[in-house]
């Protein structure tokens, strides 16, 4: 037997090697230990408390869409700036610490080198911070109010609320190829954010339907079954379009990086 | 497809890199023969490091061309880079990985998965001397146990080309031993190209040398050319006496060409440098004893190191 060297070639080259190292540093580590205790104290633990004190206010629906409503914008809000916080030093971080450099000297390529961490930290991060948060916060909400929200319903919020976390961690990911500080990647990150949501009332119509930022209000509302404001596929198809775009410049910017 | 063309697995034609207005490295021409131990020497900021990352595609260059193996470095990276093994001057990895997941990791870039991939790791281990260090987070590594990590990863796909970015510098006396040991061991199947500034170790163990100044080229050649020297053979003969009775004896002498004298300890040490080396050879340790007042305490053939003619040619180049 001998060592049987590797088939895959072009942009794929190592892709699959390097998605494996980013799980693997979530997943054969403490981390995800870490992240699953903050993110279910953070966000869990902080839905508990609101449920316990809704309990026995009013009716148990009312206070169910009241629990969700929180959870889909300030459990949201909360995941979100931790998913800029983890994109922040993906490829700022490899870059000034040299293993960036050091990976790129194998046989793969740049590509990948994004991708596998845009993939990694979407899976891991979004399983962490938002999955797993709302399968607990269902269960709060059968164990405090004996009721929970349609599922359907629930399951279609939390993927379109993953979907506006992933436009972050594209956004933030993109900037990291940009910037050669982490400071950089989250101000612009969190300001886009802000701007959204501060001080929407300043932005052109058209800017506030096809960003991201009406998605979490969406995403809460489509739980309850409450009508929702707007067409929301037309934000939701946008914000992927331009997750999408912001992978593609990261790629571009990142492919004529020196070392 | 391309091959390794005349021998040569480096060869950089003008090759060119700037940033900005500062330029630094010029029109660099260098040959790299298959199998030898190449040491690319220069000073701090002379270049070899910008030549290296060019190399590896790290970095574009600003003009020319550095082929290796015959494909070009920028056009066909992923061609090159799946012949060579790299070393980095500071060399960083993943903190949360052990040495023989680094080693998996490196080695999973070139080959499948399995059985035989670990059993690659184990050799290499074995090889750099880790394996009762495997298992444990490289945060903990000393930098003599990180440069070794670093020659096993390198080395770990059997690269074509071995490509050591100052690899002993950073290392203690015994980390150096160690480093320049291993290097002796890959030689055999491997092509070697290393730049450090540690002469000692260049002259240990390289067969050819390069020498870079101020991103200039200023000499290429096997080590053995470079330590001819100028042509010219230098005796060194340590004497007590009077100090100017040896210059007396030899002031006629047709084949003497300079004299350099100099006291040490009470003693006259003068560097003789001769035109004609037989001749000097029979006939000048007795043309100065044939002055009775004059002893000699040493005399013999000056050996050129390595450090003088790279001295001589950074300062030579410096002057000019």
């Amino acid at each position: 037997m001998s060592l049987e060297p590797t088939k895959v070639a072009g942009w794929a080259t190592g892709f699959r090697n390097l998605l494996d190292k980013e799980l693997g540093s979530w997943w054969r580590t403490r981390r995800w230990l870490v992240h699953l205790i903050l993110w279910q104290v953070v966000i869990a633990g902080f839905i508990l408390l609101i449920s316990l004190e809704q309990r026995g206010n009013g009716s148990s629906k009312g206070a169910v869409e009241e629990v969700l409503q929180v959870f889909f914008q300030a459990g949201g809000f909360f995941s979100l700036v931790g998913a800029i916080l983890v994109t922040q030093g993906a490829i700022v971080g490899e870059r000034k610490s040299g293993t960036a450099a050091w990976v790129l000297t194998k046989p793969t390529t740049r590509a990948s080198f994004v991708l596998s961490k845009f993939v990694g930290i979407t899976a891991s991060f979004l399983l962490l911070s938002l999955v797993l948060p709302a399968a607990s916060v269902y269960l709060i909400c059968q164990i405090v109010f004996g009721q929970v929200p349609p599922l359907a319903g629930f399951t279609e919020a939390l993927g379109i609320l993953a979907l506006h976390q992933v436009f972050y961690v594209a956004f933030a990911l993109m900037l990291g190829a940009f910037f050669r500080a982490r400071g950089p990647v989250a101000g612009v990150s969190l300001g886009f954010w802000l701007a959204g949501n501060i001080v929407p009332n300043y932005l052109p119509k058209w800017l506030m339907l096809v960003m991201p930022w009406p998605l979490a209000r969406a995403a809460a509302s489509i739980a309850v079954w409450q009508p929702v404001p707007m067409k929301v596929w037309i934000p939701s198809a946008s914000t992927a379009v331009l997750a999408g775009i912001w992978i593609l410049i990261a790629l571009w910017r990142f492919e004529r990086e020196e070392f | 497809m391309p091959c390794v063309d005349e021998g040569f697995v480096i060869r950089t034609r003008g090759l060119e890199k700037s940033y900005g207005p500062a330029t630094v490295l010029h029109g660099l021409d260098l040959e790299v023969r298959r199998n030898s131990i190449f040491g690319f020497l220069g000073p701090n900021g002379a270049g070899k490091t910008t030549t290296i990352k060019l190399l590896l595609g790290l970095a574009r260059p600003t003009s020319g061309t550095a082929t290796l193996f015959g494909f070009d470095s920028e056009r066909d990276t992923l061609e090159v880079r799946r012949r060579i093994g790299y070393l980095a001057q500071d060399p960083r990895y993943y903190d949360y990985m052990s040495a023989r997941e680094t080693l998996r990791f490196t080695a999973a870039f070139f080959f499948e998965t399995g059985s035989e991939l670990d059993r690659q790791v184990d050799a290499t281990l074995e090889m750099v001397g880790l394996s009762d260090r495997a298992d444990r987070p490289i945060a903990g590594f000393s930098g003599g146990e990180r440069q070794r990590l670093g020659i096993g990863q390198a080395q770990i796909s059997k690269p074509e080309l071995l490509i050591l970015d100052e690899p002993a510098a950073s290392l203690d006396p015994m980390g150096r031993r160690d480093v320049l040991e291993i290097m002796g061991r890959l030689r055999s199947h491997t092509t070697i190209f290393y730049s450090t500034h540690i002469l000692e170790d260049v002259q240990r163990v390289s067969d050819t040398v390069a020498i870079l100044d101020k991103g200039r080229l200023i000499a290429q050649a096997p080590i053995r050319e470079l330590l001819a020297g100028t042509g010219r053979t230098t005796y060194v003969v340590r004497a007590s006496g009077p100090p100017e009775a040896v210059g007396r004896r030899l002031s006629g002498v047709p084949w003497v060409v300079s004299i350099d004298e100099r006291t040490s300890d009470d003693d006259v040490v003068l560097d003789i440098a001769v035109s004609d080396d037989a001749a000097a050879e029979a006939l000048l340790l007795r043309t100065i004893l044939g002055d009775e007042q004059i002893r000699v305490l040493e005399f013999g053939r000056r050996r050129y190191q390595l450090e003088d003619v790279f001295m001589g040619m950074i300062e030579g180049v410096s002057s000019r």
